[in-house]
């Protein structure tokens, strides 16, 4: 079986359901993040990934796209 | 018409375009915007405004498309405004003309600011003015220099120099990329006099070599060639406005029925299946089939028929077309890029893309000349080495030789007998919107006519009155007419001009309703009585009890056989007769035709009519050759097929009116519009001919023929003085006497051509 991780962390730069859908397709093309959760009120975003990418490509990806995450809600 | 060439090394270092960009709600979604627009290859910067939902992208045309652009917007989740992109695109090349001028004005003027002085001065001197004036030290010096010349050589390099540098720029870049290509054009010529003399001057104001300066030479050259360049860019046609022209036509809403509830939305948002209503004086929004109603459509602006077409359900519609009487309900079939008004767009696009620039007059002659010209410097030098043994003679005398053949007045030749040719036409009504349509003009060989509205009207007249049993022609007439007495409708006004032409004297009917789509019901009066008049197509007849005769449908079937659009007359359920109308040739286009073959010029007719009515019409013409039958679409392949079958400088000219016309406006060597005609055709067209006067084509021809005889004429006169004094140079004889030769000469083939140019605008055009 795979090894899966799973974050939860706030993105304070999230304003509306497009800053959400660009999130969504930017970390979709990470190969190995599975599943992407967002809440545009809490501005908590929930990111599932695989072996084949890493928490550090998924964060550098986010500061690309503008939107840096701030705090890891939970781990 | 001289070089700046159309082409790819003519393209504006950048563009900038504004997109409407559909879906941003936040800051950071502006922000998402910049971020994928600037990873585009090619872009060079973006900024986007959330407020106006607008994006501003500066991008380098040769490496990025709009349509990438569009791509990168559209894949990030956003949107971009549909149609709006080609108007977008049309901004960016009207901006980049706009600029293109500014610079050309910025440079002739900076170069005539400078040059001229350096003229006066360095005449001065050298006509012996200044020695006159301030003692023999300013005499024009050939042995040795004085102080008091040197320091007027510093002045005269102080003027030219920056001529050299700012106004020389631009023939410095293109000489260059026209060698790369291995050509020699206009601008090669230019930049190889102006370098030839200025480094020249500057050898011997550097004291590396003896003799005169020529300073002026090389500032004159380039400020009065720049002058030519700007005059020229100022006449060089718009660029393609008739795109935009045709985007307007599409109504910007349109009222939509969804889940039961008419609304307005924008003419973007319908989607394929949505039914549309439509109500009288109000455009179609897209192409679709009528699902409810009836009503006729004029549908001009796109085919060019003249007369309204009656649709009911199950006809289709198209989008940009007019709703005259009925309330119509379609289903939309094709929205956005698919449309057929899209259609045209792409195809004018195309056509207006794919048409190879023309190799300017100015710039053939320069491909010749050049060569040569250089040879004669090679051999000079060869010869004067060979002969004397002395290096430096040698030298000199084979720059004089390039110094003295670079024709000033070559850049005023061209634009002055274009300027004064444009001047001329405009006031015969002859409008020609670039210079090159003049010229191509010139070498007319085809002429390729739409029918409707160019040969012919463009509206119905009365051309048959036919009456059933006892009835008279003038009774059907007359009764018509008073039925008709307030309609709009094409069939209506014919009619009453017909009935007035007979002196019919018609009075308002005391009732009547338009049933659209089919004709007119009317009581009227008739001496003392008072008559239910009815007027319309047969389907009219049928739907009110009124029965043809044997006798009657034959004849009936007979006018509309002959090409007649018929119109039945019945009084009291009883039909009386029968109105033929039929669109009918201008009266002078028989004359403008027969003109045109006279100068040998093939006339072909182009119509989507039914090749019988077509062949009638061109029978009476005089026409050469009928292509009949053919889509709106289709139009411009006709063409670009006719136009590949002519060889060598023989050109094709198309002549129409309507929006169907314009693709193959566009894609012909000259498109000629008629003034009364869709203003999308205007815009797609090189020329336009105000009197709507078929004859003004043969007219138009015979002044590009006389325009370019000046040209010509301007061309050898600017060349003339500088090929005599090629030899003197080359025989080096040139150096003692060459400064006031290479002055006469400049002034000489300036007066002459500019004089050339006068004359040709008293001549009379036949």
């Amino acid at each position: 079986m795979k090894s899966m991780e799973r974050r939860t962390v706030h993105i304070p730069a999230i304003g509306c359901e497009g800053c959400i859908r660009t999130i969504k397709l930017a970390l979709s093309e990470i190969e190995g993040v599975r599943e992407v959760q967002a809440d545009v009120n809490t501005k908590n975003v929930t990111i599932v990934w695989d072996e084949r990418t890493s928490w550090d490509a998924i964060h550098a990806c986010l500061v690309e796209i503008n939107y840096p995450p701030q705090a890891v809600v939970q781990a | 018409m001289t070089s700046f060439q159309p082409s790819a090394e003519a393209l504006p270092e950048t563009v900038q375009v504004e997109l409407p960009v559909v879906g941003m709600t936040c800051a950071n979604c502006a922000l998402t915007v910049e971020r994928v627009v600037r990873r585009v290859p090619g872009v060079a910067e973006v900024s986007v405004n959330l407020a106006t939902e607008h994006a501003q992208v500066r991008y380098h045309p040769g490496q990025a498309a709009l349509a990438e652009i569009v791509a990168a917007i559209r894949k990030a989740g956003y949107d971009v405004a549909e149609s709006t992109e080609e108007i977008a695109i049309e901004d960016a090349e009207q901006s980049a003309r706009k600029a293109e001028i500014a610079d050309r004005r910025r440079r002739a003027l900076f170069g005539l600011l400078f040059a001229v002085p350096t003229f006066v001065i360095s005449m001065s001197r050298d006509f012996g003015l200044f020695a006159a004036m301030f003692g023999e030290a300013f005499a024009p010096a050939h042995a040795h220099i004085t102080p008091a010349n040197a320091a007027l050589n510093l002045v005269l390099f102080a003027l030219a120099a920056p001529v050299q540098a700012f106004t020389g720029l631009p023939f410095y870049v293109h000489a260059f990329k026209a060698l790369r290509n291995r050509t020699a054009n206009m601008d090669v010529l230019v930049a190889l006099g102006a370098t030839a003399a200025f480094g020249w001057s500057l050898a011997v104001l550097l004291g590396l070599a003896h003799g005169h300066v020529y300073f002026e030479t090389s500032a004159l050259i380039l400020a009065l060639i720049s002058v030519g360049k700007y005059l020229e860019a100022r006449a060089k046609g718009r660029a393609s406005e008739a795109i935009r022209k045709l985007m307007q036509l599409a109504p910007k809403t349109a009222r939509v029925i969804r889940n039961g509830v008419e609304q307005e939305i924008p003419t973007s948002q319908i989607r394929i299946g949505d039914v549309i209503v439509v109500r009288p004086g109000e455009r179609i929004a897209t192409d679709g089939v009528v699902v409810g109603g009836h009503s006729s459509v004029d549908e001009s602006a796109i085919t060019g028929e003249s007369m309204p077409r009656d649709k009911g359900v199950g006809d289709r519609v198209i989008g940009g077309t007019l709703n005259v009487d009925g309330v119509l309900r379609y289903e939309a079939t094709r929205v956005g890029r698919d449309t057929f008004l899209a259609q045209i767009v792409r195809l004018v696009a195309q056509a207006q893309g794919s048409k190879a620039p023309i190799q300017a007059l100015a710039d053939r002659v320069s491909a010749v000349f050049v060569p040569t010209v250089i040879a004669i410097a090679l051999l000079t030098f060869a010869g004067w080495w060979l002969l004397s043994g002395n290096g430096e003679r040698a030298l000199i005398n084979a720059v004089a030789v390039l110094v003295v053949a670079c024709p000033c007045a070559l850049g005023l030749a061209t634009p002055t007998a274009i300027m004064v040719g444009m001047g001329k036409g405009a006031e015969i009504g002859v409008l020609f919107k670039s210079s090159a349509a003049l010229e191509q003009l010139a070498h007319l060989k085809v002429a390729v006519f739409d029918k409707t509205g160019t040969l012919t009207q463009g509206r119905p007249s009365v051309q048959a009155v036919i009456a059933f049993g006892e009835a008279t022609p003038e009774r059907v007439l007359n009764l018509a007419a008073q039925a008709e007495h307030a309609s709009e409708h094409p069939i209506a006004q014919a009619i009453r001009a017909a009935a007035e032409a007979r002196g019919l004297a018609t009075q308002p009917p005391e009732w009547f309703q338009a049933v659209p789509g089919r004709g007119i019901l009317a009581v009227v009066r008739e001496g003392e009585r008072a008559l239910r008049v009815a007027v319309g197509n047969a389907t009219l007849m049928h739907l009110q009890g009124i029965a043809l005769d044997q006798a009657a449908q034959h004849r009936i079937q007979q006018l509309r056989a002959e090409g007649h659009t018929v119109a039945i007359v019945a009084a009291e359920g009883q039909a009386l007769g029968a109105i033929g109308l039929m669109d009918t040739p201008k009266p002078e286009a028989h004359d403008g035709l027969a003109q045109l073959r006279a100068m040998g010029v093939r006339t072909i007719m182009l119509t989507g009519d039914h090749r019988q009515a077509a062949q009638a019409i061109a029978y009476r013409l005089g026409i050469d050759e009928v292509i009949a039958e053919v889509l709106p679409t289709d139009k411009a392949d006709h063409v670009s097929r006719l136009r590949a079958a002519l060889h060598g400088p023989r050109t094709l000219a198309m002549i129409g009116d309507g929006i169907n016309d314009a693709p193959a406006l566009a894609a012909a060597d000259v498109g000629i519009a008629m003034a009364r005609g869709a203003d999308v055709a205007l815009e797609a067209a090189d020329v336009t001919l105000v009197h709507n006067d078929v004859r003004d084509v043969a007219r138009a021809v015979r002044l590009a023929q006389q325009t370019l005889r000046g040209v010509r004429q301007n061309l050898f006169w600017a060349f003339f003085y500088n090929v005599l004094l090629i030899p003197t140079a080359a025989l080096g004889v040139f150096q003692s006497y060459g400064p006031i030769l290479a002055a006469g000469a400049m002034a000489f083939s300036s007066l002459f051509v500019v004089g050339n140019s006068l004359r040709l605008r008293r001549l009379p055009i036949r």
